[in-house]
């Protein structure tokens, strides 16, 4: 048993000893180290605290104050030695103006990018997104869409034709006709056709979306092109009215454009739709007030839609009595070009990487 | 079709102003295109007398021209030939203006007398074409005109609204400014009514004047001929002049200009024939015989193909029927005796004739989208009495009317039950009445709804849902209800949108751009990349816009190359793009090429540029391989890169990749077939697009693996216990593959080998020829306790040995 007299030299011992090793401490790591040798659970100075119980009282009093003294002032010295070293290292400035480290990122196409959302609307509505050919026979592209041979409607479509057009020099009856169409193949005008070809392979409740090219002989300049894209929607079940159309695309646009949107619907003509409509919404640059986009008139003309045609129900072998359903295409361009102020349509092709990386 | 508003309100009676018209009309499906308040381009100019006329005294071509201009006199140059004193004359006078004020008329000095202002040509008031003379208003509107007055209240044109109308192909019953005026009594239910004429027949009877033999009653159902005989064909007067180029057409002569106005008015094609130029008096329509030829009004001779119809007379076609008329018997300046043609033709056989001689007017615009057969006598009666009113004559008594093939009565059943499902609202009876009526389809009421007669104008109302349309579009869409569907189908993709996706996620996630290229692409590109140009597998349209549009991509990654090269052309030369779009390939079968999806991706230059924190990073084919891992998953150990394969079906076989580098290209192979490609584009290629960067390219043809796409996932145990790793170094000839080596190792089946890894390659500096250096790691695990070192040792020196001795590998470290 170390007498009393030795143990207060030990304890002035270690306060030398510590106090060196404080003072020249150069991370708050080695800090730590030194908090745990002299003050830590298996520390002399602890040891000699924890075994006062065995000295005398009087030993006891004199080695106890002093072994806290000297604890007390080594804590303290370790504070404000970890506040001296806090502050040194604030002192080592990061620059943050650097711009950040980044890796390739891919952007996506603002056609693409649209389409996804407008699936992402109507997939939650329960319909499904599906596809079809791009090269069509015409029979799908118009007659099977009541637009017949000699229907005046097919001269809006200017047609890249992939096989010679010749009905116009065929001596034919009407029904040979439309069979003769079956061997046409053409780019198609628009998504319709798939209409068709999904009503041939299931049977209703059909709710189909149907994004994809579409092609016509326009010669491209700011708003015409003759690749573009369509979106073809189709709803045809038991029950379906045009109240159905109305909310289903008034609910769509407002999604698209925002709550604030307004939307009409103006009587129009389309073959495989009756009755028809143009839609219309309130301008989304002007918000109807009347702008150069809008022509002045505070509404912007977006989708072309209506009741599907019973003629077109009855060519794919459905009840045109038991079934009615609403049909729309809407242009993605046209509507890229509105939702992200794009001026001109022949950006989307040409794939400037300077506007990809806009979107 | 361009429409004055005044025009339109001689037919329909009503109140509401012109925008509400324009607003009404764009809701219930004739979109208007414009509508503007139109006001004459001059402004100021008023009437004036000429009092006298005197010579110019310095100049023989010009006259002084004294006017009395209601508030004075006063003296103005004129160069004109024909003023007379005492005409009434338009005087635009100092301070007026003309051509929407770009002209201002100031006191100016000719040939050295002053002129305060000048006297005016319809040309120059923006009235008509003709700038030869000065107007001369006394002789279109009477002596009496008084001086002083302006010259918009002599025209009657102060204040009119011009429609510009986009007639529906289905409604050709409103491509005539009667037929608006039709819609718009149904729209407002005002009331519709034709102005009275009194028709005065003073000439023989027309059968002495004109004969119709019609020999083809289905592509002529009606031919309806009327006379007018000894007319003076002068001008027409100036209110229809004005009209007519309202409505976009030039004024001829009294007798052309008034069958057009009917034609306008009432939607009637119309022709005039000159009586003298027909053999015979007699007009034979017949479909044409094959190389017959004939000179149209416009100048140009057209060789016929058999079966189009023709007017004719005994001896030679006089008209293109429904399409244009004949040089050889069109109305001249002194025709006497006219001959008017008021026909219905066959829309078909218009179409087919009008399109095959590429031939389009107004008159076979309205005839192929079929015209009235019901209004052709009241549109050659309507004729006569304007042309006798305009040029004089007297009208034959009676009409030749050949009404060979009648069109039957349209009765339409409406049941009222089936408006209401397919609108979605419940209607009164008695508003689906009056919508009726007012369109003027006379219902009859039935038990379960209603019976139509549906007017002849009519023909595009063929079955019931017509008449439905009809009663939601008079009510107002507006006005109908709306809500959603409760429909209870599943939503989703389909199969092959839903791995596109899933790809286009992945490709987007391993940073590259996406790209929406055009598939029609040209015959440069293909011949740039070595694709045969006479390749039967090519796919073509017949009729491109242009030789750079005019072939269907029969490779994605051409169309990538383009894109790489518009933006490198523009300094852009970091890319790393994608797209999945579609490859045509003719089909020997079918009509229909196939039609394949393709996912290509391109990179050039770096991935990351030079920057204050690292060195660049350049673009290569590992950028792609590793998309193509990203894209494949886990599951990539199925697909296999041969340089050379013979492996089976790829999509498009026959056509070459002469546009890559061989050794630096190989084929994505895929449980033996061949499933795609990738690899560096060719120099020559690249100095053709002006590229001087490495281009690497890879294509493949998704649907091969469609089903690691969808491969299911399922939970594996997390590791639980340390790895054993270590690191291995070695020399080992050039000609050996990495994926060799793996395969060797994997192939020992060494007890705990959890993965083989390559972190390190070199060659060059330091190192033999022929040689390279490779760093492999191997990691050991038990998935049941920490490995102990010991437990591994064996098997690293197995393949220590096996790359010794199979590979002939130096050991280098450990």
């Amino acid at each position: 048993m170390s007498s009393a007299e030795e143990i207060l030299n030990e304890i002035e011992t270690i306060q030398k000893e510590a106090l060196r090793a404080i003072e020249g401490a150069g991370s708050k790591e080695e800090l730590e180290k030194l908090r745990v040798s002299y003050l830590g659970r298996k520390a002399r100075l602890t040891f000699i605290l924890r075994s006062l119980k065995d000295l005398s009282p009087e030993d006891r009093r004199l080695v106890g104050s002093r072994a806290n003294e000297v604890k007390a002032k080594l804590e303290e010295l370790l504070r404000s030695k970890e506040e001296e070293l806090s502050k040194k290292h604030a002192r080592e400035v990061i620059d943050f103006s650097l711009p950040g480290k980044k890796f390739p990122r891919g952007r996506e196409h603002p056609l693409q990018k649209l389409i996804e959302e407008i699936s992402y609307f109507f997939v939650g509505l329960g319909y499904e997104v599906v596809s079809g050919p791009e090269a069509e026979l015409d029979y799908y592209n118009f007659t099977a869409l009541n637009i017949p041979p000699y229907h005046p409607a097919r001269s809006m479509h200017d047609t890249f034709y992939l096989t010679p057009e010749t009905l116009f020099e065929l001596d034919l009856s009407e029904a040979e006709l439309r069979e003769a169409t079956r061997n046409i193949a053409l780019l198609r005008t628009h998504t319709s056709p798939v209409q068709i070809r999904t009503m041939l392979r299931k049977k209703p409740p059909v709710f189909i979306i149907a994004p994809g090219k579409c092609y016509r002989k326009d010669i491209p300049d700011a708003t015409h092109s003759p690749v573009f894209h369509q979106i073809e929607g189709l709803a045809v079940a038991e029950g379906i009215t045009f109240a159905d159309l109305k909310g289903t695309l008034e609910s769509f646009l407002k999604y698209l454009f925002g709550d604030e949107t307004k939307v009409q619907f103006r009587a129009s003509y389309f073959p495989f739709t009756e009755p028809s409509a143009e839609v219309d919404v309130s301008c989304i640059i002007c918000g109807g007030r009347g702008c150069r986009v809008c022509k002045d008139s505070g509404w912007l003309e977006v989708l072309g839609a209506g009741m599907v045609h019973p003629a077109v129900l009855e060519e794919v072998g459905y009840d045109s009595e038991k079934y009615t359903g609403f049909a729309f295409g809407m242009g993605v361009e046209r509507l890229a070009m509105l939702k992200y102020r794009i001026p001109d349509i022949r950006l989307f092709l040409e794939n400037n990487i300077q506007f990809l990386e806009q979107f | 079709m361009k429409v004055l508003f005044s025009w339109l309100k001689e037919f329909v009676n009503i109140e509401a102003d012109p925008e509400l018209v324009a607003e009404r009309l764009n809701f219930a499906g004739i979109a208007v295109e414009s509508f503007e308040k139109i006001k004459p381009s001059f402004e100021g100019v008023i009437t004036a007398k000429i009092l006298s006329i005197r010579p110019h005294p310095n100049a023989d071509r010009l006259q002084l021209a004294l006017l009395d201009f209601g508030k004075g006199t006063i003296e103005v140059v004129c160069g004109a030939t024909n003023i007379r004193p005492g005409q009434v004359v338009p005087f635009a006078p100092v301070g007026s203006s003309l051509k929407n004020g770009e002209w201002v008329l100031e006191p100016r000095k000719i040939r050295g007398v002053f002129s305060q202002g000048m006297l005016c040509s319809e040309a120059e008031l923006d009235l008509g074409q003709d700038s030869s003379g000065i107007f001369i208003l006394s002789d279109e509107f009477g002596e009496n005109i008084p001086p002083g007055v302006p010259l918009e209240e002599v025209l009657n044109i102060k204040e009119d609204y011009l429609f510009e109308l986009e007639i529906p192909s289905n409604r050709p019953d409103c491509y005539s400014v009667y037929g608006i005026a039709r819609e718009i009594a149904a729209l407002f239910d005002a009331k519709l009514s034709f102005p009275e004429f009194h028709l005065e027949e003073e000439g023989p009877p027309v059968s002495d004047v004109v004969k119709v033999v019609v020999e083809d009653e289905d592509l002529c159902p009606r031919y309806t001929a009327k006379a007018v005989i000894g007319v003076k064909n002068g001008r027409a007067p100036f209110w229809m002049r004005w009209r007519l180029l309202n409505a976009g057409l030039r004024p001829i002569s009294a007798v052309v200009d008034v069958t057009n106005y009917v034609m306008l008015e009432t939607g009637q094609p119309l022709h005039a024939f000159d009586r003298r130029f027909i053999a015979e008096g007699t007009i034979i329509v017949r479909p044409s015989r094959e190389d017959e030829a004939i000179v149209t009004l416009d100048g140009a001779e057209r060789s016929l193909k058999a079966g189009m119809l023709l007017i004719a007379d005994p001896e030679k076609p006089i008209a293109l029927a429904g399409i244009m008329g004949a040089e050889n018997s069109e109305v001249r300046e002194d025709t006497s005796e006219v001959i008017i043609e008021s026909a219905h033709f066959n829309p078909r056989s218009i179409m087919r004739t009008s399109r095959m001689l590429g031939l389009n007017t107004d008159a076979s615009t309205r005839f192929e989208k079929r015209v009235d057969p019901e209004g052709t006598v009241f549109a050659a009666r309507r004729a006569a009495y304007l042309i006798k009113k305009m040029a004089g004559g007297s009208i034959a008594r009676g009409e030749v009317d050949v009404y060979l093939k009648k069109q039957q009565e349209r009765r339409l059943k409406v049941r009222h039950s089936r408006i209401e499902s397919v609108i979605g609202m419940t209607f009164d009876s008695q508003a689906v009445i009056n919508i009726f009526e007012r369109l003027e389809f006379k219902p009859e009421i039935e038990s379960d709804g209603y019976l139509l007669t549906v007017p002849s104008f009519r023909a595009d109302v063929q079955r019931e849902i017509d008449a439905i349309e009809e009663v939601a579009r008079i009510y107002g869409y507006d006005r109908l209800p709306s809500r959603i569907p409760a429909n209870s189908t599943r939503g989703g993709y389909e199969k092959e949108l839903s791995f596109i996706k899933t790809i286009r996620e992945k490709a987007l996630r391993s940073g590259f751009t996406e790209v929406v290229t055009n598939p029609l692409i040209g015959e440069r590109l293909l011949e740039i990349v070595g694709i045969k140009k006479e390749s039967e597998k090519i796919v073509r349209p017949i009729n491109p816009l242009s030789a750079d549009l005019s072939v269907l991509t029969p490779r994605l990654s051409l169309n990538l190359l383009q894109i790489i090269r518009n933006n490198y052309t523009r300094g852009q030369k970091n890319l790393r793009i994608f797209e999945i779009g579609k490859v045509f390939h003719k089909s020997k079968e079918k009509s229909l090429p196939d039609e394949k999806v393709a996912f290509a991706a391109a990179v050039c230059g770096a991935s990351i540029s030079k920057q204050w924190w690292t060195e660049p990073k350049a673009n290569d084919l590992f950028d792609l391989k590793g998309l193509l891992e990203n894209i494949a998953d886990d599951q990539f150990e199925e697909l296999n890169f041969e340089a050379e394969s013979d492996s089976g079906v790829f999509a498009f076989d026959s056509i070459e990749l002469e546009y890559l580098v061989p050794g630096s290209r190989a084929f994505i192979v895929y449980r033996g077939l061949k499933a795609g490609f990738l690899g560096r584009v060719d120099d020559r290629v690249l100095q053709e697009l002006d590229i001087d960067d490495p281009v690497y390219v890879m294509e493949f043809y998704p649907d091969f693996f469609e089903d690691i796409l969808f491969a299911e996932k399922t939970y594996r145990t997390l590791p639980l216990y340390p790895a054993i790793t270590y690191d291995l170094s070695f020399l080992v000839s050039q000609k050996v593959a990495y994926g060799e080596i793996k395969q060797a190792i994997e192939g020992l089946g060494l007890k705990h080998l959890e993965s083989i890894s390559i972190f390190d390659l070199y060659t060059g500096r330091g190192i033999p020829a022929g040689m390279k250096s490779m760093a492999i790691r191997l990691t050991f695990r038990s998935s049941e306790r920490t490995l102990k070192e010991e437990e591994v040792k064996d098997s690293f020196e197995e393949v220590k040995e096996l790359l010794k001795g199979r590979f002939g590998a130096e050991i280098r470290g450990i």
